[in-house]
């Protein structure tokens, strides 16, 4: 225990026991992401920095711990900035490659070394971006007015992710307990509340035998072991976690995620099917010829088929298809995970609130771009 | 003068402070349970930190001291304090957020607009004037080595069959050179002849022109080709074919962004749009561009329009069998502008030279239509 947390713990007598709670509903949830889902259709795409910026808002307010919520502080604008400078650069790399590529002219058959190149490049700057993103995130959260924050390298923490990515294939994924819990240490042990880090001493090893057994189950269970394996680890990591003079824990039941996640996607894929079948009706009556094969595609001009009316269906049908599958992974997996997950966490021990104050530092000035340029922070 | 209860934080240290709220009459104070005045905020420089009406308590923030939090609970707060700040009247709020909304909508409209009828069909063509002649042949080269092999696939074969009979190849490379000369382009034309059953030709970037077998059939008269090859070098002239592959680059980024990296329908989608709308302004122009070729080759210039007129006549305007001109303006309003030409020069092709060419794919099923030319 450091200094600071037995400093707390002399501070206050008696251990408590602190539980967060989630009361968003999925109503006002729903809401927000319909609103959000038209509006970024409209604007092509340019308000989902601010549709992110609305949800969080709302997920963050509607999290509370000791009678206090939680607050998102981050702008649509700062993560519109970053997007752009991320978008920049990689826009100036990629269109490079790409002009290589095709003025070195590669057959077919052969390699072409530039693509491997841009292979590696995409595989270095995911983590890159995910661990900047968190970065952001955790400096736009705060709680009583205290800041999160995150310390840490994302370059260190990509070049960690990648060898212990190429540790997984070597040993046919059995190190995978290894790659989760090394890198959930470094984030952890990185991650500030006020003045205060977090500490980590999970391991692997408890989590090894888990992982044979998921390896066993997944094609027996269609994958879906793998969320129990999730679930556990997810309750392991939190009983591993301190803060001050507080240890977390989590009593997140298996069951209860994997059902979030099958009834998320059962519905959205029984909402795709019903939007085809609508589809398919619509372009029976605006293309007969088409729908009926007797209109064969002619290779020289697969344009030829593209009447305005079969545009017209085709426009529809995929921007509600995108709506609707936002809507129903908002309402119906993220909200219920949300409140699953909050729900389960609870903090006991010591801690003395006066004890704990603010960190100097603003925090990251722009938000996730090169997350929002993969595409890598749907929340 | 009204009293709530709430709960300060200072933004320093991470503890609640029960407090007593009073609505003043220019200010909020924050005071302690013992009556002690702990901060007092200006109506006008304060604002709500979540959105307001999702949650039971309100949560305040003031511009003057903006780490310090203050939650007011309870019934009634909210609409004492829309009384003495405005910014928090209910009606106002609604107003203001549909007007944000329009103000989006306006903007995204706005952008599209600029997007869709300034930035790509003028930077497209300036764009595609910047590219060297050199990149636009690798690049055609590496999309007609697709083609074909999109066509070999089509047919269920290792290689698409392009037709390279001697004396065919010897006639259409003389006609190819007699266009070329008249053209004066820095483009070197490479005519790929692919035996299949299509009446259409197209143009890729850097001087590559497929040829189908279908069309050497349909054709009744060397100046048809003669025509449809000059039409198809006015394309590679114009860079028509490296505009269009500029606009899909530049679709298919517009909507991924649009989609958030998951638009693969979307920019096909809208590729296709644009090409529709597109290539109209295009095909006049290689019309006209390919008659000033066939004149200043010393060509009759009217095959072209026969080829069109035999076209409309045997698959109406656009719909059909032959969708292959669908994306182009209706024949009508073409051989309108190609009626205009003076039908005067020699013949394209020697009677041998053309009974090679229709050749060139070996020998065809016989075809009565095509006993007197």
């Amino acid at each position: 225990m450091n200094d600071q947390a037995s400093a707390a713990l002399g501070a206050t007598g008696g251990s408590r026991s602190i539980a967060l709670s989630y009361d968003g509903r999925a109503g006002e949830i729903g809401k927000i992401a319909l609103v959000n889902s038209l509006l970024g259709l409209i604007t092509l795409g340019i308000y989902r920095f601010w549709a992110k910026t609305r949800l969080r808002r709302y997920l963050w307010s509607h999290v509370a711990m000791e009678g206090d919520r939680f607050e998102y502080t981050g702008r649509g604008i700062e993560l519109f900035i970053g997007f752009l400078i991320a978008g920049v650069f990689l826009g100036l790399f990629f269109g490079a490659l790409m002009a290589g590529s095709i003025l070195l002219d590669y057959g077919p058959e052969e390699v072409n070394p530039l693509e491997i190149l841009y292979l590696l490049v995409i595989l270095f700057l995911i983590p890159v971006a995910l661990y900047r993103a968190r970065r952001y995130r955790l400096s736009r959260t705060q709680w009583r007015g205290i800041r999160a924050g995150q310390t840490g390298s994302a370059i260190k923490y990509a070049l960690m992710t990648l060898g212990l990515q190429v540790l997984v294939v070597v040993t046919l994924s059995l190190a995978y307990p290894f790659y989760r819990t090394v890198l959930q240490r470094y984030r952890t042990t990185h991650t500030w509340f006020g003045d205060q880090r977090l500490e980590f001493s999970g391991r692997a090893g408890p989590m090894f035998g888990k992982w044979l057994l998921t390896l066993l189950l997944y094609f027996p269970t269609l994958g879906m072991v793998y969320f129990w394996y999730r679930t556990v680890e997810f309750r392991y990591y939190a009983s591993e976690t301190r803060y001050a003079g507080l240890s977390l824990s989590s009593n997140l039941e298996a069951g209860r995620v994997i059902g979030i996640v099958l009834l998320s996607g059962i519905a959205s894929i029984f909402f795709i099917i019903i939007m085809s079948g609508i589809a398919l009706t619509a372009m029976r009556v605006v293309a007969p010829e088409l729908m009926s094969g007797e209109l064969a595609a002619d290779p020289a001009n697969p344009l030829a088929l593209f009447t305005p009316g079969v545009i017209a269906v085709y426009v529809v049908v995929a921007f509600v298809i995108i709506a609707g599958v936002g809507l129903i992974q908002t309402v119906l997996l993220v909200h219920p995970l949300a409140s699953a997950i909050i729900d389960s966490l609870k903090l006991e021990g010591t801690i003395d609130f006066e004890a704990l104050s603010q960190r100097a530092g603003q925090g990251p000035r722009h938000g996730e771009g090169l997350a929002d340029a993969f595409d890598l922070s749907p929340i | 003068m009204s009293e709530y209860r709430g709960s300060f934080n200072d933004g320093e240290k991470a503890v609640s402070h029960p407090v007593v709220v009073r609505l003043r009459m220019l200010e909020l104070w924050i005071e302690d349970p013992g009556g002690k005045l702990l901060a007092i905020w200006p109506y006008d420089k304060l604002s709500a930190v979540d959105e307001l009406g999702t949650a039971k308590s309100v949560r305040l923030s003031c511009v003057e001291s903006p780490k310090a939090r203050l939650v007011v609970e309870g019934d009634g707060f909210l609409e004492g304090l829309a009384e003495e700040a405005p910014q928090f009247d209910r009606r106002r709020r609604a107003r203001q957020r549909l007007l944000r909304r329009g103000l989006w909508a306006a903007a995204g409209l706005a952008a599209a607009v600029v997007i869709f009828s300034v930035v790509l069909p003028r930077g497209v063509p300036y764009l595609a004037r910047m590219i060297p002649v050199s990149w636009e042949e690798t690049l055609g080269h590496s999309v007609l080595d697709d083609l074909l092999a999109f066509f070999a696939a089509m047919e269920d074969e290792d290689q698409a069959r392009t037709c390279e009979a001697a004396a065919g190849r010897e006639a259409l490379d003389r006609l190819v050179a007699k266009l070329a000369a008249a053209a004066g382009s820095p483009y070197e034309y490479k005519v790929v002849v692919v035996d299949l059953d299509v009446t259409n030709a197209f143009a890729l970037p850097g001087g590559y022109i497929v040829l189908f077998d279908g069309l050497l059939d349909f054709a009744k008269s060397p100046e048809e080709v003669a025509g449809v090859l000059a039409h198809e070098m006015g394309h590679v002239i114009h860079r028509h074919g490296t505009q269009a592959m500029l606009r899909q680059l530049g679709l298919s980024l517009v909507f991924d962004f649009m989609m958030g990296g998951g638009g693969s329908i979307g920019a096909e989608l809208g590729s296709l749009v644009l090409a529709l709308s597109y290539s109209r302004e295009a095909e006049l122009q290689a019309d006209g561009t390919g008659i000033e070729i066939l004149q200043s080759a010393g060509l009759r210039p009217v095959g072209l329009a026969a080829f069109f007129k035999r076209l409309q006549s045997e698959s109406g305007d656009v719909t059909g069998p032959f969708q292959v001109l669908s994306t182009h303006p209706s024949f009508a309003a073409r051989l309108d502008r190609l009626k205009s030409v003076e039908d005067s020069g020699e013949a394209s092709m020697s009677p041998a030279d053309w009974a090679a060419l229709q050749a060139i794919c070996g020998p065809d099923e016989p075809d009565e239509d095509q006993t007197d030319t």
